[in-house]
């Protein structure tokens, strides 16, 4: 019983002379743990910021992306049925990755400067610059495509096993790309146009 | 020969610490020697205090004043987002209206219709009652009237902002009232119509195409005669109803 008291006193001796003999502040290594950390910290808020920035920036893009791609698509909007093509004067070629597939509509003499498959730099309203690709291709939403009698490819036809189904749509898809990085797509929108309409 | 004893009774003393019997005196001993540690610890000096709380100072101002930069950025910022954001808006809702109007006229201030190819501050828009975007249609025979135009913004000296008023009996004149769609615009006149031989903001019309208005809407926060942070929408919106000329 004795024994066991004593060594208690005892350690608690030991420890309250350790205690004030270690009292010198902090040490070096100490220190630079200490700084490391809050760097860490710091640094950590600061990717925040920054990564909030860059999200800030695209979304802006996308947004002034999308009044280019609106303002391209109401150029096509104005135009005849017979109208809705690109210029065969321009001799620049959409981004291939982009293109919808399918049967290309042929190249007309068209005198609207915007009707090209290809329009770059365009000035988006906030003076930077974008790149606007203008994919156009017939679209059969019943049916094959056939541009064989009594079809031309400038006016085929939708048709199963000889019948025809129906007339062919243009599909008109407009990709708003960056300029000097094309494979980066802001915005890609599609309309297709009816011959029934403005013809 | 009086301090004989004495040397005996510390050697005592001291060989007590070591004998398990002399644990009591130890700890004593202890407790002793850490009291007097504890009371050569002072605290800090009043010397330290004041360079301790100007050094506490100038990094509080410091960081204050870069978190009044910051917050007054975020304001600038969100103000700016929110201005163009108003302007695509509105750009999307006046589409949506041209391309289902029967009627579109361009006027001036004085309310008398433009010549092709001369800006006006307001644009009149006669909606029928099947266009979805009129807000007010009770029923499909209903007729409204539309009318856009800017006045002198009351946001920022030498702006203006563009209001939409909507009527089912009359044309409303311009005024600002109704709703305001966008605030912050650089130019009075954002509507033209072309013509094929006269050009709105260097455009022609294309032949035997549909008639387009050019709307421009340049928003610019600190006023109309900045170049920073210039944003300018521009579009053609085709009539849809009209006839190819």
């Amino acid at each position: 019983m004795r024994g066991t008291r004593l060594s208690a006193a005892r350690l608690r001796q030991a420890a309250v002379g350790r205690r004030s003999r270690d009292e010198g502040g902090f040490g070096l290594v100490e220190l630079l743990i200490a700084m490391t950390v809050l760097n860490v910290g710091i640094l950590t808020v600061f990717a925040g910021f920054s990564s909030g920035y860059t999200a800030l920036r695209h979304s802006n893009s996308i947004a002034n992306a999308s009044a280019l791609a609106d303002a391209q698509m109401e150029r096509f909007r104005a135009v005849k049925f017979a109208g809705i093509c690109l210029s065969t004067t321009s001799t620049n070629t959409a981004y291939v990755a982009g293109n919808p597939g399918g049967t290309a509509v042929p190249t007309c003499a068209t005198t609207d400067p915007a009707l090209v498959a290809l329009r770059d730099p365009v000035t988006g309203p906030d003076s930077t610059a974008y790149r606007i690709d203008t994919y156009l291709v017939w679209r059969c939403y019943r049916g094959t495509l056939s541009t064989s009698t009594p079809y031309s490819t400038a006016a085929p036809g939708c048709v199963t096993s000889g019948v025809s189904m129906a007339s062919a749509v243009k599909l008109v898809r407009i990709t708003v790309r960056e300029h000097s990085t094309p494979a980066t797509v802001y915005i890609s929108q599609e309309s297709t146009f009816d011959a029934s309409t403005g013809r | 020969m009086t301090s004989a004893p004495l040397p005996m009774r510390r050697l005592a003393r001291l060989l007590a610490v070591r004998t398990p019997r002399g644990g009591t005196t130890a700890a004593a001993h202890a407790l002793r020697r850490a009291r007097a540690r504890v009371a050569e610890e002072h605290g800090i000096s009043f010397v330290e205090l004041l360079v301790t709380m100007a050094i506490t100072v100038i990094m509080v101002t410091a960081l204050t004043s870069v978190i009044v930069e910051a917050s007054k950025a975020e304001v600038r910022t969100s103000r700016t987002t929110q201005a163009q954001d108003q302007g695509r808006l509105a750009l999307d809702t006046l589409r949506r209206e041209l391309h289902c109007a029967n009627s579109v006229s361009v006027v001036n201030a004085s309310g008398t219709a433009v010549s092709a190819g001369t800006g006006g501050n307001q644009i009149r828009i006669t909606l029928g009652g099947y266009c979805p975007s009129n807000g007010l249609t009770t029923n499909a025979a209903t007729t409204v009237y539309v009318t856009w135009c800017t006045s002198a913004s009351t946001m920022k000296t030498g702006d203006y902002a563009l209001w939409r008023r909507a009527s089912t009996s009359s044309q409303p004149a311009c005024a600002a009232t109704g709703r305001k769609w966008a605030d912050y615009l650089t130019t009075a006149v954002p509507f033209c119509l072309p013509s094929t031989t006269a050009a709105c903001g260097g455009v022609l019309k294309t032949a035997l195409s549909l008639p387009t208005v050019r709307v421009t809407l340049p928003v610019n926060l600190n006023g109309p005669t900045s170049t920073t942070q210039a944003f300018r929408l521009v579009d053609d919106i085709a009539l849809r109803n009209s006839v190819r000329v």
